[in-house]
């Protein structure tokens, strides 16, 4: 008898450890409390939404729903039951479907003139810029020299010299590879079909995803591709997260490659907390959370006045050269452009 | 011998209908609501795209391939993994234990990870695109499938096997069969419930598998899942997303139903004397290992290479970093790890409770019932995440509607995907337990619930801890539909961790990533290790 005793022990001792460790579900003790949804790549510094909450009386909840297109295709179909009140993370790639989609109330922030101009031109009385950032080609630097320089432009990828180094990804799976092929439309024009063309005799690489692609084939991951689809604050996350400790990022951008995407946060539609929403989206355009996004999101804050940190003033995060598509021409021709794309590239 | 038959059932005073109570409902507010729900809004759009769909080429060789790589890909995973199997039925050894709980680790390991240990691997063999080049092939995908998968063939076997006597084998030696001989004739045909038990739940894993097809198949290669996921979260065309996961539980309602009958067409009852187990020559210790490592060892290797600090000083630096607050992550990754162990053991006992109910039912109860809760409880395992996930955000409407954002959804969306394991080990081996035990039973006036504890549960408790496993194993590794599930900073889990750390790049994150991976994969085989502890009697 005595071999089956272990076996009520150990069914006792786990269900002691999985009560100890209970937390509770909700902690609403203030009356008035707001929710976030966000994706998963939001971030903000420790007790940020506590200097909210101790200037308005609103609680901040927070909760992520995967990435980008995962959120929104959530929210569209909760529409009429949203699982929160304010959404932040739809960015300019998704904004034509967001919009269509008719899930969100109008609310304009008073800050929002406070907002840099070139941001603010697609004029939506539902969305609001929180933050932006840019989608730019990386290189490995030492991988470079002076007798082989680094691509200058976007066109240098057409030389047979810089043939087998550029890892992309999917513009059907990744928001940075669809970013990409946007930059690259926006340059190339009606050429751009031939320019993945002579990429693909070249040799370039594609993965599925972001992780992939930097850290399987990109050198940074150990692989030996020296030029990834990446961002354009990419390189001050490699030098804030060095190691060991570095002075310099070991990638730079290639300025004429970057595409810019906008991130936008809005009101939902059946939210039960309006005015509590309105404040918490007041509060992401102030001044103490949009100099929080740059060390926590690595994306620039939108707010004109907003200070970088150091980091972010050194190196060049906002490019010379812009490729831009309105969101309204991106959602109108998205699925014919990546299908043009597989064709040429994969098949 | 006979088999389990009508005669059991009225030997049996067992209210099946109110055992088989717990599990419908949980099965139909998790599974069948949901489900429900998300082919009502496909239908609610019109048909038209339906009949344009299904006439497209394209539609029907992402069909095509997801079933055959699903198939070549179970028919791998039990085939590597036999001597392994052997090894464990057959021989009781010093750390015979600890490598039994080691095997598990590559089934919770994050895919991301794995995968980039996988392109490593590939691109060392890839002489220059030369013969060799794996990379982004079907090949890839059925390598990292057997990789993740052979681990439920292992344990799935090898415990159903360790219950089974030698009479016939040694019967069959003493006439002069070769060893070979007597495997394939007497011992393969007496394992084929397990067999079928097991690819019943790694051929469901696989068609619904998901990170191996995107990063190891690459951008070339889309199954009916990742094509699932592309129009309902890519492209936000749900009507067409609809289609595939209508075909798709059309598909694994057909095929379970097929392999749960196969499975339970060759059990039959088995004298069940204790095996005594032998000790293994060097040789054959040497030449498993081998084996083993060759199976599972490289891609562990990189990652644990890749979890050292070589530029630092202290070589652990990684793993200290852990205990550190980035500012990318809400919380610090450690305490990642104590909300996954946290929700893992909920699931496990959620998934127990939940199988064992199930398996009686499947076994003992009424025909209906029985097939009905078979099918129902692995079906879940081959239905597209998005299905499961979405489907909940519909179903989950007005009074329910505060249920999506509770944590307490977590462990049991897990659990969900635990009980097809519990139920898939514990069936074949209460199956075969002899009619005749009950009959005695009940002549003898012992009470139903006491000679369902001294006969079905002490007879076949060793799956149970099994199955228990892998539910633990399922809720550490987030598979599939829980990604869908709102998170609370503060509930992160320790995968969803490591993803967050490989989102943004830094050598340090990166290598921090990977020592996260290391611990987690640490304390899979350590709780299966525990686990084990409790067949220590053997």
């Amino acid at each position: 008898m005595r071999k089956y005793l272990s076996i009520p022990a150990i069914t006792v001792l786990f269900a002691i450890f999985a009560c100890g460790s209970s937390q509770p579900s909700t902690d609403r003790i203030n009356e008035s409390s707001v929710t976030l949804i966000t994706h998963d790549s939001f971030a903000v510094s420790d007790g940020l939404f506590e200097t909210f909450t101790s200037k308005t009386g609103i609680t901040v909840e927070q909760l992520s729903l995967g990435d980008t297109g995962q959120l929104l295709s959530t929210s569209i179909l909760t529409k009429s039951n949203p699982i929160g009140d304010v959404i932040f993370g739809i960015d300019n790639t998704f904004l034509g479907r967001a919009l269509d989609a008719e899930i969100f109330v109008p609310y304009k922030s008073p800050l929002q003139s406070q907002i840099i101009k070139e941001l603010d031109h697609e004029k939506s009385d539902y969305l609001t810029p929180v933050d932006y950032g840019h989608v730019c080609l990386n290189y490995w630097k030492s991988s470079f020299s002076d007798n082989f320089p680094p691509p200058k432009s976007i066109d240098d990828l057409l030389n047979p010299l810089y043939a087998k180094l550029l890892v992309v990804q999917n513009p059907e799976t990744s928001s940075p590879g669809l970013a990409f092929l946007l930059a690259t439309i926006s340059h190339f024009g009606n050429n751009w079909e031939n320019f993945w063309k002579t990429l693909e005799q070249n040799g370039v690489s594609v993965t599925s995803d972001w992780e992939s692609s930097y850290y399987g084939d990109f050198i940074a991951g150990g692989g030996e591709k020296s030029i990834v689809v990446s961002y354009a604050s990419s390189p001050i996350a490699e030098l804030i997260y060095s190691n060991p400790p570095s002075q310099t990022p070991p990638t730079g951008i290639i300025e004429d490659s970057c595409f810019k995407q906008i991130e936008y946060a809005g009101i939902l539609k059946n939210s039960q907390n309006i005015p509590e929403a309105e404040a918490l989206l007041d509060f992401l355009l102030s001044q103490d959370f949009q100099e929080d996004i740059p060390l926590n999101m690595f994306m620039m804050p939108v707010l004109e006045k907003a200070v970088l940190p150091a980091a972010f003033s050194t190196y060049p995060t906002i490019p010379s050269h812009l490729n831009s598509i309105t969101s309204a021409e991106i959602d109108a021709n998205r699925n014919n452009w990546t299908e043009i794309w597989t064709e040429t590239v994969l098949r | 011998m006979d088999r389990n038959g009508a005669s059991l059932k009225s030997s049996l005073p067992l209210k099946a209908w109110g055992i088989a109570l717990l599990p419908i409902s949980f099965f139909s507010l998790l599974f069948f609501l949901p489900v429900f729900h998300i082919l009502k809004e496909a239908f609610d759009y019109s048909f038209s795209p339906i009949r344009e769909i299904f006439t497209t080429t394209r539609f029907w060789s992402i069909a095509w391939f997801t079933l055959w790589q699903a198939f070549l890909s179970t028919v791998f995973s039990i085939a590597f993994a036999f001597p392994v199997i052997y090894l464990f039925a057959k021989y009781e050894f010093k750390g015979s234990r600890i490598l039994r709980s080691l095997v598990t680790i590559p089934f919770v390991l994050p895919t991301v990870v794995v995968g980039s240990a996988f392109t490593a691997v590939f691109t060392r063999l890839n002489l220059d695109g030369g013969a060799l080049n794996l990379r982004h092939t079907v090949w890839a995908i059925l390598i990292a499938h057997t990789f993740f998968n052979a681990s439920i063939a292992i344990r799935i076997i090898s415990t159903f096997w360790e219950g089974l006597n030698e009479n016939p084998e040694n019967q069959s030696r003493i006439l002069g069969v070769s060893r070979l001989g007597t495997f394939c004739q007497i011992t393969l045909p007496r394992l084929r419930p397990a067999i079928f038990s097991a690819a019943t739940t790694i051929f469901l894993f696989c068609l619904t598998s998901f990170g191996i097809i995107l990063i190891l198949g690459g951008p070339k290669n889309s199954t009916i899942e990742t094509e699932i996921w592309r129009q309902a979260i890519w492209r936000g065309d749900i009507s067409t997303a609809s289609v595939f996961a209508l075909l798709q539980l059309l598909f694994v309602i057909l095929l379970s139903s097929i392999l749960i009958q196969a499975e339970k067409k060759t059990t039959s009852d088995e004298n069940l004397a204790n095996k005594i187990k032998r000790k293994p020559r060097k040789r054959t210790i040497v030449f498993h290992f081998t084996y083993l490592f060759s199976l599972f060892g490289l891609p562990i290797f990189i990652l644990l290479e890749r979890s050292l600090n070589h530029g630092n000083s202290n070589i652990f630096a990684f793993f200290t970093g852990l205990t550190k607050q980035t500012n990318v992550i809400p919380i610090t990754p450690i305490s990642s790890l104590w909300n996954s162990l946290h929700f893992a053991l909920l699931a496990a006992l959620i998934a127990v409770l939940i199988g064992i109910l199930t398996s009686i039912v499947v076994v003992r109860g009424s025909k209906i019932l029985s097939t009905f809760l078979n099918v129902s409880a692995s079906i879940p395992l081959g239905v597209s995440a998005v299905t499961i996930g979405f489907g909940i955000f519909l179903a989950f409407n007005g009074p329910l509607a505060d249920l999506r954002s509770s944590q307490w959804m977590i462990p049991i969306l897990h659990a969900l995907l635990g009980v097809p394991f519990v139920v898939r080990s514990v069936v074949p081996s209460m199956r075969r337990i002899p009619t005749l035990f009950y009959e005695n039973s009940k002549l003898l006036g012992v009470n139903p619930l006491k000679s369902w504890f001294n006969i079905d549960f002490k007879l076949s408790y060793r799956s149970f801890l099994v199955g228990g496993g892998f539910s633990f194993a399922i809720s550490l590794g987030e598979f599939g539909a829980t990604s869908f599930l709102p998170r609370n900073p503060d509930t992160l889990t320790a995968p969803l961790v490591i993803y967050r750390l490989l989102s943004t790049p830094g050598e340090e994150l990166r290598g921090q990533a990977m020592a996260l991976s290391v611990i987690l994969a640490g304390i899979t085989s350590l709780s299966i290790f525990l686990i084990e502890l409790a067949r220590k009697s053997d």
